[in-house]
């Protein structure tokens, strides 16, 4: 109905709705289309017969398997697609396949194929997620000797060592690791140090004892890593942390980390005395994290009675957050420390652990509020 | 060129003379060669066209104006800031009228904080739209058969067309 309206009022008005926006040229259509999330991306390519063909130049590619029902038509899918667009025009493909189901209609080969094809086709940020039953698709070695990938993100899968002996990723800048299965993990460390400019580090799931032995990682800005897997020294000069701590384990030696301002650890065993040695090793820290294991026992003793406030706590310390927090003494002990030593703390958080009874809230809220805040503006949220 | 110039004369493609600062001039490069190029002293005659409506080029020479400063000289993060809100201001234009002149002409003078600016405010204008809604806005004609329509219907069912 609306269409013959318009299409009767078209010759009266003509000028006055003349479709303008047609009239460019494509690549400043393609250039307005780089600005739009994937949906509307598409929306856009279902326009008019003048939009459709860009449909064909597409920046970025993502394929997410949970979108479809079947395993089958996700893979002709992406096929056709792949061989529909110009792949010369993606530098963002994503592959997001979660298939723990019967294997007979997976084909690895034809996964392969994909990913060296968009790499042929100097892809610059990669994204593959491959959650498989038994996690034994191995990556292929084109990936981790391709120079134009900035952007590399994989969980599950196998990277097998020996394709890691030629390792080229030198304009790589973001490296997350999740689920990713290495039969020798020194590989790993091979990795790592073929990333000569990488500034942001995750890895995930991922444990082993001892300790890679790694130099460099010079430009690394922000890591999420095993505190077991990467020695503390080389992630010296972040801003942004967030590690997992086995304080038995710890590093014995912490180094200075004189840029971090954001720290998130999660303990195993809570111990005060490892929390105090960090502290007085961030200088500038503004955000402390501090997540307790939901399984965690038994607290080490927590006399928080120390001479030296460690100096980013009384000067700097913005936010703290403690989380899976059960309402022990020992718990509201660091809380009430904080509270009491952080002179510009503007938020304090403290959430429950999983496990918690409803009247978690009312412990808390009987026993916090008592504790003195000295600073001014503080906020306390309970969640 | 005489380096004593300070302004330009142009004319738009409807006749009209504008007046153009050097340093705000510089941030189109056509403009800019043009500066090399032609003489523009004051006994000189030829005043230069370009192909943009007088009402389009107001707008134009105004954003080059307060965008020159910084691009000459670069400055502080307090007037990016600032710069970024009177953008937003700057952008709040007619959708079918001049947005689209916009466009064109900072495709033309090859302006690029300008062209990002209008593909970005074009770009918002269609975020959250079906694609009947973005046809809507933009005065795109559907020239899609019913038939076509379907198929496409087919090949995205994830997309809200109405």
């Amino acid at each position: 109905m609306e269409k013959s309206q318009n299409a009767n009022k078209m010759p009266r008005t003509k000028d006055e709705v003349r479709d303008r926006i047609s009239d460019l040229p494509d690549s400043l259509l393609l250039h307005i289309r780089s600005f739009l999330p994937a949906k509307e991306t598409i929306a856009t390519s279902l326009l008019s017969k003048r939009w459709r063909p860009l449909w064909f130049s597409l920046p970025t590619l993502e394929f997410r398997g949970q979108d479809f029902q079947r395993f089958t038509f996700f893979y002709q899918f992406v096929d056709k697609m792949l061989n529909l667009v110009d792949l010369k025009a993606v530098k963002k493909f994503v592959f997001d396949c979660k298939y723990y189901k019967s294997r007979e209609h997976f084909r690895p080969q034809k996964i392969s194929e994909w990913i060296n094809a968009v790499i042929i086709n100097k892809v610059e940020h990669l994204e593959l997620h491959l959650y498989l039953m038994n996690n034994d698709y191995e990556w292929p070695s084109n990936i981790f000797t391709a120079k134009s990938i900035k952007v590399l993100k994989l969980s599950g899968g196998v990277l097998m060592g020996s394709i890691l002996s030629r390792v080229n990723l030198s304009l790589l800048q973001v490296l997350h690791l999740e689920h990713v299965r290495f039969p020798d993990f020194r590989s790993l460390g091979i990795l790592l140090s073929g990333c000569v400019l990488l500034r942001d580090l995750v890895i995930k799931d991922f444990y082993v004892n001892p300790p890679l032995d790694i130099g460099g990682l010079n430009h690394l800005v922000t890591a999420e890593v095993p505190q077991t897997l990467i020695p503390l020294r080389v992630l010296s000069n972040v801003t942004f942390l967030r590690v997992d701590m086995c304080s038995s384990m710890l590093d014995p030696d912490i180094p200075m980390f004189y840029n971090l301002t954001y720290l998130e650890f999660t303990y195993y065993s809570f111990d005060w005395n490892t929390t105090l040695r960090l502290l007085q090793s961030c200088p500038k820290l503004e955000i402390l994290v501090i997540i307790l294991r939901p399984w965690d026992q038994k607290l080490k003793s927590t006399s928080t009675a120390t001479a030296n406030v460690p100096q980013c706590v009384s000067s700097n310390l913005k936010e703290f957050h403690l989380g899976n927090c059960r309402g022990r003494i020992e718990e509201l002990n660091l809380a009430r420390y904080i509270m009491k030593n952080a002179m510009v703390l503007r938020i304090i958080s403290i959430s429950k652990n999983v496990i918690s009874r409803v009247t978690w809230k009312n412990k808390i809220l009987k026993k916090i509020p008592l504790c003195p805040i000295s600073s001014v503006n503080c906020k306390l949220l309970l969640k | 060129m005489s380096s004593s110039v300070e302004a330009i004369t142009v004319l738009s493609s409807d006749g009209d003379e504008f007046k153009i600062t050097v340093s705000a001039a510089k941030l189109s490069k056509p403009l800019n060669w043009m500066l090399e190029d032609v003489c523009f002293s004051d006994d000189c005659d030829e005043v230069p066209t370009i192909e943009v409506n007088s009402k389009t080029l107001v707008k134009v020479i105004e954003y080059c104006e307060k965008h020159a400063p910084r691009a000459n000289s670069g400055a502080s993060d307090s007037d990016a800031e600032e710069l970024k809100k009177w953008d937003i201001e700057f952008m709040k234009m007619d959708v079918k009228d001049i947005l689209f002149h916009i466009l064109m002409a900072a495709n033309y003078l090859h302006m690029e904080g300008l062209y990002d600016l209008a593909c970005q405010t074009a770009a918002d204008l269609m975020k959250g739209m079906t694609v009947s809604q973005i046809r809507k806005i933009f005065h795109i004609k559907n020239d899609f058969s019913s038939e076509e329509q379907e198929q496409l219907r087919r090949q995205h069912p994830g997309c809200s067309f109405d």
